[in-house]
């Protein structure tokens, strides 16, 4: 079995993080956009590499740990109808609850999240068929 | 993303609500490749950009070190 081969069946047997106060939901194709919808660069900006503060990584890391941790109606609702701001305030009021030994294990999280993604990922080519094949 | 949805609505049944916030990503991608592979259309993997993406995470776990102490 290959390492990708072995990555790719670990994510059959995921389970739910749980952390001191809370657990985080998986990582979905739902909160992949919510993601994008807040900011949040890990998975989708591999060129920004140098342009991240660690404030700024600090607070992406909060907020990747509220998608995933707050109840998901609340927030669908603050990113939908709240705007930037208002998540900023939600992510920092719901941040209180995470201990320090708390964000170890969310950085592990995303990290295996992205090797994960990495290994999942693939492209469709065109192989002559006349059947039109989509993108992903 | 629509089309991912789509798919696999279609091939396993599941509301959009299952595939958008239960099934994890990479696992819905990989079933995603087998509907593709399935219905004849030709895929390779991984992608150099997803490549990239999986360097630049673990780029910036390496200096959360200060983080964790805190």
């Amino acid at each position: 079995m290959s390492d990708r081969e072995q990555i790719l069946g670990e994510s059959f047997i995921e389970s739910p993080l749980k952390l001191s106060g809370f657990s985080l939901r998986p990582f979905t194709a739902g909160s992949e956009l919510v993601c994008r919808q807040i900011g949040i660069t890990f998975f989708s900006d591999p060129t920004a590499k140098d342009t991240l503060s660690e404030t700024d990584y600090k607070e992406q890391i909060y907020a990747f740990a509220w998608a995933h941790g707050e109840d998901l109606e609340k927030v669908l609702a603050t990113v939908d109808r709240g705007g930037a701001e208002a998540v900023k305030a939600a992510v920092r009021r719901w941040a209180f609850q995470i201990e320090p030994q708390d964000i170890s294990f969310i950085l592990s999280e995303i990290e295996r999240i992205g090797r994960r993604f990495a290994a999942a990922s693939f492209s469709v080519q065109d192989n002559g068929s006349k059947v039109d094949t989509p993108g992903n | 993303m629509a089309t991912l949805v789509l798919t696999l609505a279609r091939e396993t049944g599941w509301t959009e609500e299952h595939i958008l916030w239960k099934v994890p990503l990479t696992r819905a991608l990989q079933y995603y490749h087998g509907a593709l592979w399935y219905n004849g259309a030709h895929t390779v993997a991984p992608l150099e950009d997803a490549r990239k993406v999986f360097d630049r995470v673990a780029q910036l776990l390496s200096k959360d070190e200060d983080l964790c102490d805190e």
